[in-house]
């Protein structure tokens, strides 16, 4: 079987748009969660954006013709493929791919063209091609050239994973040598976040601190911090990868997917154990070679007790050894974007032995027993292959295994 | 109300930024069809003209129409609203 490498990365995200700038939010145990850019004195409110010129360096035709998360996974990829060291010639157009994950798409685009048609009474004239759910993709395709296939994945939180999964085979089944993978969401408009607090999953807005609201795993935890960005990777064969001299950054090793097929909302420990163990077999690797997870870790009363069991589930007594974080309560739940940009958790902690901590992780759950490296970064640590889980609304369970290469 | 100079430079400002070119490069241009930039360009830069200076653009325009006539035009459209 085909190995399948990671040889770039790029983020237009709260953690900044490189790997090195997430490396060091992780390292010093920071969280970039703030006052939101729609808060008010009626409805104050906190969360991770991305608070710079996101149109910087790109043409006018594709920003004008983009949602804010398409902009974003533009800059996500030019990084991407900058330090990948990709360059045109360097690899076949029709043998590279997009893969690009979303939750929720083009809110960003909705909301503003219903704004202006009330407004204004008419629908901005560039509507349509802004709300195209494969926007983002279909403008990552154009702006690089990928010919071989060009791809999104609407699978709630767990988009981004899933088109990590998608790609993956793609390259083994040797479809495809080269591919851009990753996600987008821009969820901060009043419409979209109105929505999330609607069903009482926002967690308390503190704006005076706004870094402590998220607070997976512990006992005084009250639920999501929304956020923006993207965060796309390059993924080549090892082959292909070699023959051009690329720097690995590590192997995505296993996939794993399940369907709860339960219930809309809440999570099913069976169908979580599924995906992880799909994934280990798919990775060729044992529980016991797990030596960090990225947890999905939303901080829902609900969602962070499951995992726990789950974890236990497949890890038995290895999961009171194996450290687990949601670095979410770093950078906030970026939905579809979530995989993505917590691949760079990932690749920390495989690459410079940085553990990142859980933060505002101050009274233990007694539900949630394991250890989730409580608010301080662990360094020095040697991790040969980590989990990331993605768990979705809807019941879509998703895994993936990466290793040291 | 800003005059035709005016006017001119800031409609091929705002063509320029959805054809990745600078609007110094579409001084030359006679009509509308002669400038650098795809329909689906022209239709953003449109409706961001209407935006700008908040009228409607309406019916009338064709590619054949001159840039100082769609500056006329517009001229008219913005005067008119102010009248």
């Amino acid at each position: 079987m085909r190995k399948i490498v990671i040889t770039g990365a790029g983020l237009c995200s709260p953690l900044g748009w490189s790997l090195a700038e997430a490396r060091e939010v992780f390292a010093q145990s920071r969280s970039v969660i703030s006052v939101s850019p729609i808060s008010s004195p009626e409805r104050p409110r906190v969360a991770a954006w991305v608070d710079a010129d996101i149109s910087v360096g790109l043409p006018g035709s594709l920003v004008k013709t983009a949602d804010r998360a398409a902009v974003m996974a533009l800059q996500a990829s030019d990084r991407a493929v900058a330090d990948a060291g990709l360059t045109p010639g360097s690899f076949d157009a029709t043998r590279a791919g997009v893969f690009l994950g979303s939750a929720i798409g083009t809110i960003h685009s909705v909301y503003h063209a219903e704004e202006a048609l009330f407004r204004r009474g008419n629908m901005p004239a560039l509507t349509l091609l802004k709300v195209l759910p494969n926007g983002a993709a279909s403008c990552v395709s154009m702006r690089h050239g990928f010919k071989g296939e060009c791809t999104t994945f609407a699978v709630a939180c767990a988009s981004a994973t899933t088109a990590f999964g998608a790609a993956l085979r793609q390259l083994r089944l040797g479809e495809l040598d080269v591919a851009l993978v990753g996600g987008a969401e821009a969820p901060l408009v009043e419409s979209c976040v109105l929505a999330w607090e609607n069903l009482r999953m926002i967690a308390r807005q503190d704006i005076e601190h706004p870094e402590t609201c998220f607070r997976p795993f512990a006992a005084d935890r009250t639920g999501v911090v929304l956020g923006e960005g993207a965060a796309m990777y390059v993924l080549e064969t090892e082959e292909h990868a070699r023959a051009r001299g690329a720097r690995i950054l590590g192997v995505l090793q296993g996939f794993g997917a399940s369907a709860d097929a339960a219930h809309i909302t809440a999570p099913q420990q069976e169908g979580q154990a599924l995906a992880m163990r799909k994934a280990l077999q798919n990775a060729g690797l044992g529980p016991s070679d797990i030596g960090y997870i990225n947890a999905h870790g939303t901080g829902t009363k609900l969602g962070d007790a499951t995992e726990t069991r789950s974890v236990i589930d497949v890890f038995g007594d290895h999961a009171q050894r194996v450290p687990m974080s949601s670095t979410k309560s770093a950078h906030g739940h970026l939905k579809g974007a979530s995989g993505a940009v917590e691949l760079a958790a990932v690749l920390v902690a495989l690459n410079d032995g940085i553990l990142p901590p859980t933060l505002n992780l101050n009274e233990a759950d007694p539900e949630c027993m394991l250890d989730y490296v409580p608010n301080v970064a662990r360094t020095g640590v040697r991790v040969d292959a980590v989990m990331s889980n993605a768990f979705a609304f809807g019941g879509s369970n998703c895994s993936m295994v990466v290793t040291r290469y | 109300m800003p005059d035709a100079t005016e006017l001119r430079a800031k409609i091929l400002e705002i063509i320029a930024s959805y054809a990745n070119v600078e609007p110094q490069s579409m001084a030359d241009a006679k009509t509308l069809q002669d400038l650098p930039i795809d329909s689906v360009g022209m239709l953003g830069a449109f409706d961001e003209i209407e935006e700008e200076y908040d009228i409607k653009l309406g019916e009338g325009i064709t590619p054949e129409t001159t840039v100082d006539q769609f500056v006329e035009l517009l001229q008219a459209i913005i005067a008119a609203k102010h009248a």
